[in-house]
């Protein structure tokens, strides 16, 4: 036994840090230590149920790839949540203002004003983004209620009754699970890590664990860094380079 | 009131053509084509009923990765039709006045069809058509979608406008070139939609607004070039020159969009660039339909064959490619997936479902059987010379 706090805990402080201070004055971050990452999708699980997504839907997905030649080949996992990007290709799209990027940081969605255009899914770059089409898990058998429940989102409760609802048929990224952080509580991908891969926490604090782990990184990336759009997402690798330069692309 | 009677004169049939049309109709003897497009576009709304009471989910095969399918196609390729309607009565009111006026308002009025068969293929695809009031509640001019309504209003209104006109006898030079301007801003703004798609390397090219308006002026010139070839023998001598015309502005659209199908070809090749693959990928696909059939094999025909029937039977083949040529375009932009997770394979296959088919079939089908009914009961014809 050590003394020593979980990384969990110390973002949990982090956070109520944050909250104290007026909203645009934090900025919220996400930094992913791929050497960390076991690649076992309890995130991408968590996400599903904690944000109640139907099938075709997921915020948070970890792709799998082999990287080097052989003999030296390694599998790595990639996890992508939204990038939250500060310039994003999304956001200029949209023809109603459905979507916008908030004071901190996080790109958001109103479900009742989206028309479903589809047009902010085809400008994403990192396929963060999909339409909610009104399917269900449940849906060869007769639907259960678990999938009818309200759930919630952008701090309201939403409820997938029927294909005229909102979220069904409006598009659906991943938002950092904001209506938790707002109340003290991590984002459920970051809560469920297994590896502790995931950080999160306020990027404008310079005493918080994500942004210790940003400026101590040896070797850090963005992804897609190059089209411009400014992800809020980082990527941590210890040493390898050409790994890092692999997959700020891919 | 007089000038609302008048105007409602002008437009609609008598009431003589009215009942005589229904009276047809009845007894069968509308023609073929009548009934096959108003058979298609019932069984059509069918499917648009199954997509909304039963969700888009079940209904469709659009998904993340293929977020625009065959719907969105049916969309572009009906206005494109339009545009270049308006394009072929442009050239027509410029060039051949002569023999051209007695023809511009069925011109005019199939493109106001093709616009409304269009929506009705866009329509299906949204996800939540009742917000559309949304577009004046919270506009973003920045968006290139914010601003096709806005467009396609204007379309519509100066549409209108100019077919009472043509069928008043008045063939304007000045009426055809405001709505070549506005078919030509709403056209490459529609072009302008799919190129500013930076995460698409398939879409993202300043060509896209230049490349829409060709096409457009091509298949459109073909959909006309049927009209006119259908109408020519009614025309007399008049008839012959009116089919030339439509051969030589068809050959020049052919030409055109040959030149630029090669090079966005070609250009595409060169990139290295996230997803450049795409143009390695549907290379074939392109080369076969856009510059072989949709090109090369009309562009010969035409020049050979000269007769109205060869006319009629060259359009109608250009215009089933460049439906196909269009499909690829839309499709081909989510070939490569922009984000590559184990479950995302390699190369993204789309194939619609039997209701995205039959959402293609109710908006030509649409058009189609308006057309046909409004040109059975003289409401497409000029009512007086002036």
């Amino acid at each position: 036994m050590t003394n020593e706090k979980d990384v969990i805990e110390i973002m949990l402080e982090d956070l109520k840090r944050a909250l104290a201070k007026p909203k645009n004055q934090r900025k919220w971050g996400m930094t992913i230590d791929l050497e960390k990452c076991i690649g076992c999708h309890a995130c991408t699980t968590a996400c599903k149920n904690g944000n109640m997504t139907p099938p075709g839907v997921l915020y948070r997905q970890v792709a799998e790839f082999e990287f080097g030649e052989y003999p030296n080949t390694r599998v790595v996992f990639f996890p992508r949540p939204c990038m939250q990007c500060q310039e994003p290709p999304c956001t200029k799209v949209c023809p109603v203002n459905a979507t916008w990027l908030g004071e901190d940081g996080i790109v958001v969605i109103d479900y009742k004003k989206c028309v479903g255009c589809g047009y902010c899914i085809v400008a994403c770059p990192y396929g963060a983004r999909a339409r909610d089409l009104g399917l269900y898990y449940s849906q060869e058998i007769k639907k259960i209620s678990y999938e009818l429940e309200p759930f919630k989102e952008y701090n309201r409760f939403w409820a997938r009754t029927s294909h005229f609802s909102s979220p069904v048929g409006n598009a659906r990224k991943c938002h950092f699970c904001i209506h938790r952080v707002e109340v003290g509580k991590l984002p459920k991908c970051v809560d469920s890590c297994l590896g502790r891969a995931t950080y999160f926490g306020d990027l404008n604090d310079p005493q918080s664990l994500i942004s210790k782990i940003n400026a101590s990184a040896l070797i850090a990336f963005k992804y897609k860094e190059e089209l411009g759009t400014k992800p809020i997402v980082t990527y941590v690798v210890s040493s390898n380079r050409a790994l890092a330069r692999y997959l700020a692309k891919i | 009131m007089a000038g609302i009677r008048e105007l409602l004169t002008d437009i609609l049939p008598t009431k003589e053509d009215g009942q005589r049309v229904l009276r047809e109709f009845i007894q069968g003897k509308a023609g073929l084509l009548t009934y096959l497009s108003f058979i298609a576009l019932l069984i059509s709304l069918i499917a648009v009923a199954r997509i909304f009471i039963i969700g888009h989910g079940e209904t469709t095969n659009t998904n993340a990765q293929v977020p625009w399918g065959l719907q969105i196609t049916t969309y572009i390729y009906l206005v494109l039709i339009s545009t270049g309607c308006t394009f072929a009565n442009f050239f027509g009111v410029a060039l051949a006045k002569e023999y051209y006026k007695p023809i511009a308002p069925k011109i005019i009025f199939f493109a106001i069809l093709t616009t409304i068969g269009g929506m009705f293929g866009l329509l299906t695809e949204l996800g939540h058509p009742e917000r559309l009031y949304m577009w004046f509640l919270s506009p973003q001019p920045k968006s290139p979608m914010w601003w096709m309504p806005v467009w396609y209003t204007a379309y519509l209104l100066a549409l209108i406008y100019v077919f009472i006109q043509l069928r008043r006898g008045h063939a304007s030079f000045k009426h055809s070139l405001v709505i070549f301007i506005i078919a030509t801003i709403k056209h490459s703004t529609l072009g302008a939609l799919i190129g500013v798609n930076e995460a698409r390397f398939y879409y993202y090219s300043a060509l896209m607004p230049i490349y829409f308006l060709i096409f457009a002026f091509m298949t459109g010139v073909a959909a006309s070039a049927i009209i006119a070839a259908v109408e020519a023998p009614k025309l007399g001598p008049k008839g012959e020159k009116l089919v030339d015309f439509f051969r030589k502005m068809l050959i020049s659209g052919l030409a055109l969009a040959l030149l630029l199908g090669f090079w966005r070809i070609a250009i595409g090749l060169y990139g290295q660039a996230h997803g450049a693959e795409v143009f390695e990928l549907t290379l074939g696909n392109q080369i076969f339909y856009v510059i072989i059939l949709g090109s090369i094999v009309p562009l010969v025909l035409l020049y050979f064959l000269t007769s109205r029937t060869a006319l009629i039977l060259i359009s109608l083949f250009i215009m089933v490619v460049q439906f196909k040529a269009r499909y690829d375009l839309i499709v081909g932009g989510f070939k490569i997936p922009v984000w590559r997770a184990y479950t995302i394979p390699e190369i993204v296959k789309y194939v619609p479902t039997i209701e995205e088919m039959l959402v293609f079939v109710g908006g030509l089908s649409l058009s189609l059987f308006v057309y046909l009914i409004a040109n059975r009961a003289n409401m497409l014809s000029v009512k007086e010379e002036k």
